[in-house]
């Protein structure tokens, strides 16, 4: 036993000091500027040096045909799928490998059984552990906690697999392993063939709300029709083919909950059977709307192609209507998708349904019908801007990107907050049921909705089509996405605050000590908001706002999504691309903001105020009196004329020599002969260089700043002069490639010029995290709370206008209003003023 | 011996889930400053809107309107300041006076104040808001004094962290 423990840790520490690679093991120095060569993976013929797919670049296809069923009452699905999966890469496989996402839901799933009670481990209900609440505090239980235990106890979750079988019916051997299923194939599968199999399958779809998923039925008892209504969104319901890649091969890894997934490019053909009074929406386009439609809604439909504005397939009203039919029957609806990494899908019969199509001349798909699905709940919030965000984010998006590559793209309401499919995304914004029968939303609500359906919209970019893996690096997907949906969010509309998208908005996040860099693995990142959504995004808008500029950026990104579309890209290809298309050796950027901890701060910590001397006794020594005589007065000398004790030299008048007259700043001509003598031993440009220096007099300044957050970084300055003119200067990171801690800087300015102000990044570019620190002369900058505390006198900036309008008039003889009343009322414990 | 499990009749479901656009994102910064000017400890808390708007519709039993009611604001302060504390070495609670709450930057921001204590050289940070109401809210905290940042990190069954000052 001791042999091996030792054996291993012999092991684990050869590894590290592998990885530490090129170290500096003399001095401090920190080479910020280091190139990424050596930290990124090897170019080779399936992805180049240039961050391009190579010569050799190649990918897998699984096309799928499928026919499901939709159980209502039992809420079960049930289906068969055909698979043809083509091999494209240079290898033979023996088997293959599915994901079945469904088994998550099984009692003895890894992610079940590895939960951690009272912990971060599982996406769900509430439980508090014994003493997370205090010394001796009771574990705890919530309510939803236990509804979903109650679930687990009446229902079976996870598929049921009743087939596995090849093109002609006879049974594959396969494996299931948790969410994971390998099919053995009777023949290895070489380069270049296909080969079909079939799946059979059925499972009970757990309920959204109860055991939290990214799928599943949503319950509504209050519904006119006996028994209620449900809306059923599908996704992760059939079994997928892993993804089979040059950089991994199989992506075979548990599925966990919270990691998503990259897929498989495929075309599929899919029959869902539902009730015949369901509305569905899905991936793809609609092959039998005959079938399924009644007439006036294909009428609608078709006039929603060219509309201005969206139409109603079905209305609120009658969606309202339908809430208490009862089916009499099924009805088959036929969905085609084309070249797409999944497939999903809703059907209720509470949709009301709106549509819209949108305008790109000249591309693949000139027409894209933006779709909204949603229930009463979702309301006027959904009518105004479900279906207009759909098209505002293909209208900046494609901009950024490519055109839509899809001929659908729609937005669906359910007890999903936010997830994304091709073609198809499920958002979960609600109004809010008032006393009256009314129906209202706050503002939160509203940018809650426009915001998930931007950023899933716009998911259906990245990483639909340009398909990272998520599972490996968040950041590929959610950080590009994020960057994007609040570039989207401002051109909605800038007043409204969009958070965590600017580097101002990830300084609490990136100067705090517990951390980990971007490219760490998306299972061991210690917070997936600001790690993997915010701080890439604000990475993004400083590298397009401030370090390259809009028209070099746009034009990376742009060549990286055209590179990458319906293709798997790595971060090496993103990093590698975006340096190649722009110009730009951006090492320094991906190393300081993607591979490390750092967060700016850039200090400016002295300015000098230099003149140039002119050599010549007879100017310089007179510039010498005068600053000794600018010097104050000696304190000293000062007290003794005040307290009139006698000065020996006044007192003695008579007594004078030479010195009396001349001071030590006096020229001699040893002096001057001294000064010729230079002049003429100078080579004649140096002389000449002097004389017009000299002449020309001009005001030098030199700025020193400290690097204190690390993070090296463009100096943006602006500078205030006394005549009120100002100017603004961008001094390029590289400046800190030597020495990544403390720089100088010159400025030179015509004679007499003089400085007032100097502001380092006066516009909160970069992130600076200390705002006091970036001002020369400093100033007082007011922490939050004082700056509250400031504000709070004066009564307009507090004045909540959206509160105060709707109160009552009072009549003109009461003098205090009743707004003003209730606030100090509800706020007891606020000092006043 | 069997423990009792409690039942939290406050809590309520994670009803928004979804990790694809973690909108609702249970992640809260605060900031607690030692203000050299004033020899005051400032705690500034920050919120995504959304986050406190949901908690306070489920937690506060309100009408969860944080822009439009300066009532709901005040009331969501209060459950804020009741769930966080700053306790001295010594195990004195600092009496931590509630300034208000404001929205700014999209965000809505609980603002807290006391005095210093003389030689602090350590503080004891309880922060349990929306931990109550998600058990993966995460709430970070930065503990600024002079050029220092230290950072707890509320997550999973932490509930009292500390920080120690070098001197």
């Amino acid at each position: 036993m001791r042999f091996v423990i030792f054996a291993a840790i012999a092991a684990s520490l050869s590894f590290s000091a592998n990885a530490q690679g090129v170290q500096q093991t003399k001095g401090d120095f920190q080479d910020k500027f280091r190139q990424l060569d050596e930290v990124l993976p090897t170019p080779n013929t399936y992805r180049n040096a240039a961050g391009e797919p190579g010569h050799e670049y190649w990918q897998q296809k699984a096309d799928y045909d499928i026919s499901v069923t939709l159980d209502e009452d039992a809420r079960r699905l049930s289906a068969r799928e055909t698979i043809t999966y083509k091999n494209n890469s240079p290898d033979t496989l023996r088997y293959l490998w599915l994901q079945l996402d469904q088994n998550i839901f099984k009692a003895d799933s890894m992610a079940e059984l590895s939960n951690d009670f009272g912990g971060l481990g599982r996406r769900g209900p509430a439980t508090v552990a014994p003493g997370a609440e205090g010394r001796n505090s009771p574990p705890k239980l919530s309510f939803a906690e236990l509804r979903r235990q109650q679930a687990y106890d009446d229902n079976t979750y996870g598929y049921d697999i009743t087939a596995v079988v090849d093109a002609r019916g006879g049974p594959l051997s396969h494996a299931i392993v948790g969410t994971l299923m390998r099919v053995d194939l009777r023949r290895p599968l070489a380069p270049g063939q296909s080969v079909v199999f079939r799946i059979d399958w059925a499972f009970n779809i757990v309920e959204e709300d109860a055991v939290a998923a990214r799928s599943g039925y949503e319950h509504f008892p209050d519904d006119a029709r006996e028994g209620g209504n449900d809306i059923f969104l599908l996704a992760q319901w059939f079994p997928r083919m892993i993804a089979y890649s040059d950089y991994e091969g199989w992506h075979n890894k548990e599925f966990l909950g919270r990691g998503e997934f990259t897929l498989e490019f495929g075309d599929y053909e899919v029959d869902i059977t539902v009730p015949n009074d369901h509305i569905v929406s899905s991936t793809g386009v609609l092959q039998n709307a005959a079938q399924v439609l009644t007439a006036t809604q294909r009428r609608r439909l078709a006039s929603a192609r060219n509309a201005d504005s969206p139409v109603f397939v079905v209305t609120p009203q009658e969606a309202l209507d339908n809430e208490s039919s009862n089916p009499t029957g099924t009805k088959t609806w036929t969905f085609k998708a084309e070249n797409v990494r999944d497939f999903a899908w809703a059907s209720s019969r509470k949709f009301a349904w709106d549509a819209q199509g949108h305008k790109q001349p000249g591309a693949e798909h000139p027409t894209v019908m933006a779709m909204s699905f949603w229930p009463k709940e979702g309301g006027e919030l959904w009518e105004k801007y479900s279906t207009a965000a759909v098209i505002h984010t293909m209208d900046v998006y494609s901009r950024f990107s490519f055109d839509y590559p899809y001929p659908t793209a729609q937005s669906v309401n359910g007890p999903v907050g936010g997830m994304e499919y091709p073609m198809i995304t499920f958002n979960g914004p609600r109004t809010t049921l008032q006393d009256d029968g009314t129906r209202t939303y706050t503002m939160a609500e509203k940018i809650f909705l426009l915001g998930v359906v931007i950023h899933e919209v716009g998911h259906i970019y990245f990483p639909m089509t340009v398909n990272s893996d998520e599972r490996e690096w968040t950041w590929m997907d959610e950080g590009l996405n994020s960057f994007l949906d609040s570039v989207a969010g401002y051109e909605w509309d800038p007043d409204i605050p969009w958070p965590r998208s600017l580097p101002r908005d990830l300084i609490d996040y990136m100067i705090s000590e517990n951390q980990v860099p971007i490219m760490t693995h998306s299972d061991s990142v210690l917070q997936i908001g600001p790690n993997a959504y915010g701080k890439p995004s604000a990475a993004l808008h400083l590298l397009r706002d401030t370090i390259l500029g809009r028209e070099l950026f746009d034009f990376a990104f742009k060549e990286y999504s055209r590179r990458w579309k319906f293709k798997r890209p790595t971060p090496a290809d993103f990093f590698r691309t975006m340096e190649e298309a722009s110009g730009v050796d951006l090492d320094w950027f991906w190393r300081g903001w993607f591979y490390t901890t750092d967060h700016v701060d850039i200090s400016l910590d002295r300015v000098y105020a230099l003149r140039l001397d002119t050599k010549n006794p007879d100017i310089d020594f007179a510039r010498r009196r005068q600053e000794d005589a600018d010097k104050p007065s000696k304190v000293g000398v000062l007290r003794n004329a005040a307290d009139g004790l006698p000065i020996w030299v006044d007192e003695n008048p008579g007594i004078t020599d030479f010195y009396d007259e001349n001071d030590i700043y006096t020229p001699t001509n040893v002096d001057r002969n001294a000064y010729n003598q230079m002049l003429a031993e100078l080579e004649d440009w140096e002389r000449a260089a002097l004389e017009r220096a000299v002449e020309e007099d001009k005001a030098y300044y030199v700025l020193e700043f400290s690097n204190i957050g690390g993070l090296v970084t463009p100096i943006l300055l602006q500078i205030d002069f006394a005549d009120g003119a100002q100017e603004k200067i961008a001094i390029p990171a590289e400046i800190w490639r030597r020495n990544a801690r403390q720089v100088r800087k010159l400025f030179v300015y015509d004679k007499g010029t003089e400085i007032t102000q100097i502001t380092v990044d006066p516009n909160w570019e970069t992130g600076d995290a200390d705002i006091e620190n970036n001002y020369y002369p400093r100033r007082i900058v007011p922490s939050r709370v004082e700056a509250f505390k400031a504000e709070r006198d004066p009564s307009f900036v507090r004045k909540d206008i959206m509160h105060d309008i709707r109160q009552p008039l009072a009549p003109e003889e009461v003098e205090e209003s009743p707004a003003d009343e209730s606030e100090e009322a509800s706020d007891p414990e606020t000092e006043q003023p | 011996m069997i423990a009792r499990v409690f039942l939290a009749a406050a809590f309520v479901a994670a009803a928004f889930n979804a990790a694809a656009f973690a909108h609702q994102q249970k992640a809260a910064v605060t900031e607690i400053l030692f203000n050299a000017r004033t020899n005051n400890i400032e705690v500034a808390h920050r919120f995504i809107m959304h986050d406190a708007e949901h908690a306070a519709r489920a937690e506060l039993g309100i009408d969860g309107d944080l822009y439009g009611s300066p009532e709901t604001r005040s009331a969501f302060a209060a459950y804020v300041a009741e769930r966080f504390s700053l306790t001295a070495p010594d195990g004195a609670s600092l009496q931590l006076v509630l300034q208000g709450a404001e929205i700014k930057d999209g965000y809505l921001w609980v603002y807290q104040e006391t005095q210093a204590p003389d030689g602090l050289d350590a503080l004891s940070v309880r922060h349990g808001a929306l931990r109550d109401v998600w058990p993966d809210q995460v709430n970070r905290v930065n503990v600024k004094r002079g050029d220092e940042v230290r950072t707890l990190v509320f997550t999973g069954g932490a509930d009292l962290l500390q920080v120690d000052f070098d001197e």
